[in-house]
C-alpha cells in the first residue's frame, strides 16, 4: 500500500502541476480539498481523469468523488479495491 | 469637460531584466532566433499551489498586473482591458497535441479552459477580485493599442477613473515556426514574448506620464480634404520631442504581437526618469498603425 500511496502522490503532483512540491510534503491523511492542498472543483475533474486513465476507474460524477478524494489514503484504498488496470 | 488619462505605474516582463527599468542603463543584447522572457521569482506574487493551473503567460500577466497595482497604490481598478495577439498559445498547443495523441476522450479540463484569449484578463480579475468592465482585444499587432484606446476613451468620458491595461504574448517553438512560415517573422528577427501592465488613472497624482493621444488607423490615412496622408506626415504633425519607431523597440524587446505595450512601458519610464518630456510611440508592424503619444504631466 505504501508504494501505491507514493505512486498516487506523484501522479497528483504531475496531473495538478504542483511544481516545486515533493511527495513528502503531501500528508496522506490530510484533506485534499479546502484544507490541506486546498484543491477545488476543477482539480476534482483532473483527479477523476487520473483514476480513469491510470487505473481504469470511471466515476459517475464529482459527487461520487467527494468521499474518495477526501485524502490520498482514501484514494489509494479505493484504487486498490476497484482498479481494473 | 473631458478627463485626462495618466499612467500611474508600468511594469514589464520581457527579454530584458524583468520588473525594473534596468533596460535603460544596461540593455541586454540579442541576436536572431526565438527568445523567452527572463522570468522573475514568482514567490512575491503567488504560491506554487495558486499558480498550478497557470501557464507561463498567465504567470507573467498576473505578476506584471500585481506589480503595477502595488506601485500605483490602486487596489482595485474600475476596469481591465487586455491586448493579446495570440493568447495562451502554450495551453492551446498542449490541448491540441493531447487531442491528436489521445483522442477526444479523457482530455484534461485545465488546458481546455485556459486556451482562450480572454483567459488572461479573467485570471487577473479573479485574482484581484475586480468585478468591473473586462474586455480582451485580439487585433494582431495593434491589440495593445485597441485595449489602450478603450481605456483612454472611457477615462476621458468619465465612465471610469482607473483601468488596468495589459499587453501579453508568448512564443513557443511551434508558434515560432508558423510565424516564420507565414512571413510575419524573418529568420533575421529577434523573435520574443513579453508582458506589459499599465495602471491608468484620471488623477495626475504620482503619475509617470500623461497619455495625450491614442490613435489607430490604416495607411494610407485620409486627411480632412480626403487626400491620402503618409505616415511620416502624421508623425511629424505631433511635433513630439522623441519618436520611438519600431526598430528602436524591436532591438530592445524583440518582435512579438505585444511589443508596442512594452514600448509604452519604456516610454513612460523614460519620461518619469526625466530623459525626455514628450514621446510618440509608433507601431507600424502591420497594415494597421498604432500611435501612442505620452507626455510629462503638467505641474510635475
Amino acid at each position: 500500500m505504501e508504494d501505491l500511496v507514493l505512486e498516487i502522490k506523484n501522479k497528483i503532483i504531475e496531473a495538478l502541476n504542483l511544481k516545486g512540491m515533493s511527495p513528502d510534503e503531501i500528508d496522506e491523511n490530510a484533506p485534499l480539498f479546502k484544507e490541506g492542498l486546498g484543491l477545488d472543483s476543477i482539480d476534482a475533474l483532473e483527479l477523476m481523469l487520473l483514476l480513469e486513465k491510470n487505473y481504469g476507474i470511471k466515476l459517475k460524477g464529482p459527487a461520487e468523488g467527494k468521499e474518495i478524494f477526501k485524502s490520498v489514503k482514501c484514494i489509494a484504498d479505493y484504487v486498490a479495491a476497484h482498479r481494473t488496470k | 469637460m473631458r478627463q485626462k488619462a495618466y499612467i500611474r505605474a508600468a511594469s514589464q516582463i520581457s527579454i530584458q531584466k524583468p520588473l525594473c527599468d534596468d533596460w535603460m542603463r544596461e540593455p541586454l543584447e540579442y541576436s536572431q532566433g526565438s527568445h523567452h522572457c527572463i522570468d522573475p521569482d514568482w514567490s512575491p506574487y503567488f504560491t506554487p499551489i495558486q499558480s498550478r493551473r497557470m501557464g507561463s503567460l498567465m504567470k507573467r500577466a498576473l505578476a506584471t498586473s500585481l506589480q503595477a497595482m502595488r506601485d500605483s497604490g490602486i487596489g482595485n481598478p474600475d476596469a481591465i482591458m487586455t491586448g493579446t495577439g495570440l493568447g495562451c498559445v502554450e495551453n492551446t498547443e498542449i490541448f491540441l497535441e493531447r487531442m491528436c495523441k489521445e483522442g477526444e476522450e479523457m482530455l484534461p479540463p485545465t488546458q481546455f479552459m485556459q486556451s482562450t484569449h480572454n483567459t488572461i484578463g479573467s485570471l487577473v480579475a479573479i485574482n484581484i477580485h475586480c468585478t468591473g468592465y473586462n474586455c480582451t482585444y485580439s487585433q494582431d499587432e495593434i491589440s495593445f493599442e485597441s485595449a489602450l484606446l478603450d481605456a483612454f476613451l472611457q477615462l476621458q468620458s468619465g465612465e471610469i477613473d482607473t483601468a488596468l491595461v495589459g499587453s501579453h504574448d508568448e512564443i513557443t517553438d511551434v508558434a515560432h515556426e508558423f510565424l516564420l512560415k507565414s512571413g510575419w517573422l524573418s529568420p533575421k528577427d529577434i523573435a520574443s514574448e513579453g508582458s506589459a501592465a499599465l495602471m491608468l488613472s484620471s488623477s495626475p497624482e504620482n503619475a509617470l506620464c500623461e497619455i495625450a493621444d491614442v490613435q489607430i488607423f490604416r495607411t494610407p490615412a485620409k486627411g480632412t480634404d480626403g487626400k491620402a496622408v503618409r505616415l511620416d506626415e502624421i508623425v511629424d504633425g505631433y511635433g513630439a520631442e522623441y519618436v520611438m519607431r519600431s526598430p528602436d523597440y524591436l532591438n530592445l524587446f524583440g518582435k512579438n504581437f505585444s511589443v508596442s505595450g512594452l514600448a509604452c512601458v519604456a516610454g513612460a519610464e523614460l519620461i518619469a526618469n526625466g530623459k525626455c518630456s514628450d514621446i510618440l510611440i509608433v507601431n507600424d508592424l502591420g497594415a494597421d498603425i498604432g500611435l501612442v503619444h505620452l507626455k510629462k504631466p503638467c505641474g510635475n
